[in-house]
């Protein structure tokens, strides 16, 4: 009884704590709306700047750029099992737009076959990063690449975006647990992973041969 | 208005809509994102961020959950990367700090309960401590309070205990001395 009147009263004091001014929805709506308009200016520039051949480019650089950060970490904690992936069939020529749409669905592959390899290697073994300064390293750089590609042209689709919006959530809750490693936290990540379903759906996103769409195109 | 008629509108580029949408929301992210950070600019720029993505994202909403669900969970998503920037920034700053032999303790002789409470839940893990900020103070459910961490509605029960507990044990002294 005691107890739950403390609890009362914690409740009550709890209510000061950070205790938030009034919202300055005006000055907030005036930056993103600038913000949202500058944004919309840089893709349109980019639009124009870069030719497909140059975004093929990007996309390839964007993939090997992906792979360096958490290869570091998976060469380590997952000796002998080489990530499949995706090598397209050479064929006929190809539209320059679909070269460029072909590239970022080439980094996204590749992305997420580096993803789905570094959360098998989480699920099994989730305090792996305790005493391994490159496992947070590479959890943060795939959390980058995954926000790279939800600005890129790869989350155009609507089932890969979808993905790489729960992989986020997923991986800045693993990056988190750098700062709070205790033990309910990683369970809360791990059961998210699991209620999410997101190493089978991964794993079902990844073409087991050629990239899906990708054969005979290149 | 109707939810699937706004975001209809702002799908179609309505300015007028897109800022209902704001309106109608922008409240709650904000005391969450205020209440997690208790810094006024850190606050507006998470909310901000929210928005942001929230608008380019809106086409991917696929109206499972309620907008304010998914908006929320954008909003714990974008605190909980700006707050590991800020933190990574803050352990610089304090090493620092230590370095040259400025790093004086602001502990209070004698503080108060609501200065108690405030370091003890500053102390909680960050998980019990968005759990507890989002269901003891700033009322949400636990349904929504699970599908914007994407966990089980048993989880945030149970964090929500445990953040309890941690509270109650931090202030025991505390709460001996009420009881007398």
């Amino acid at each position: 009884m005691m107890g739950d009147r403390f609890d009362d009263l914690l409740r009550e004091a709890a209510q000061e704590y950070h205790r938030p001014p009034e919202t300055p929805r005006d000055l907030m709506w005036a930056r993103i709306e600038a913000v949202r308009q500058e944004r919309a200016r840089r893709r349109q520039q980019l639009r124009v700047l870069y030719s497909p051949w140059t975004r093929w480019g990007l996309g390839l650089a964007a993939a090997l750029a992906i792979g360096i950060g958490i290869g570091r970490w998976t060469i380590g904690a997952r000796s002998g099992a080489e990530p499949v992936v995706a090598v397209p069939e050479v064929g006929g020529p190809v539209e320059p737009a679909a070269r460029g749409r072909l590239a970022f669905r080439l980094a996204a592959t590749g992305h997420l076959t580096r993803a789905e390899t570094f959360l098998t290697s989480f699920r099994a073994n989730p305090r792996a990063g305790e005493a391994d300064a490159e496992f947070w390293s590479g959890a943060g750089e795939l959390l980058s690449s995954t926000r790279l590609l939800l600005d890129s042209p790869a989350a155009d689709d609507p089932v890969l975006r979808a993905l790489l919006e729960e992989l986020e959530l997923v991986l800045v809750q693993i990056v988190q647990l750098s700062y709070e490693r205790g033990g309910d936290e990683i369970e809360m990540v791990t059961e998210g992973l699991e209620r999410r379903g997101l190493l089978l759906r991964l794993r079902t996103a990844i073409p087991a041969g050629p990239a899906v769409g990708v054969e005979g195109v290149l | 208005m109707d939810e699937r008629r706004l975001i209809a509108r702002v799908l179609d580029g309505d300015p007028v809509a897109e800022r209902e949408l704001y309106n109608t929301h922008v409240d709650r992210v904000y005391r969450l994102a205020y209440r997690m950070t208790g810094d006024e600019d850190l606050a507006q720029e998470f909310t901000q961020e929210t928005f942001i993505r929230a608008f380019e994202r809106l086409k991917q909403f696929r109206g499972e959950a309620a907008l304010s669900t998914w908006l929320h969970s954008i909003a714990v998503s974008v605190i909980y990367n700006g707050m590991r920037k800020v933190r990574r920034l803050q352990a610089r700053h304090v090493d620092l700090q230590e370095t040259v032999g400025l790093g004086e303790s602001p502990v209070d002789a004698d503080p108060d309960l609501r200065e108690r409470l405030a370091a003890a839940i500053d102390e909680l893990p960050w998980g019990y401590r968005t759990v507890f900020v989002m269901h003891d103070i700033e009322g949400f459910k636990h349904e929504e309070i699970a599908a914007a961490l994407g966990v089980q509605t048993g989880t945030s029960k149970a964090q929500l205990s445990r953040a309890r507990a941690k509270l109650r044990e931090a202030l025991a002294d505390f709460a001996e001395e009420w009881a007398s």
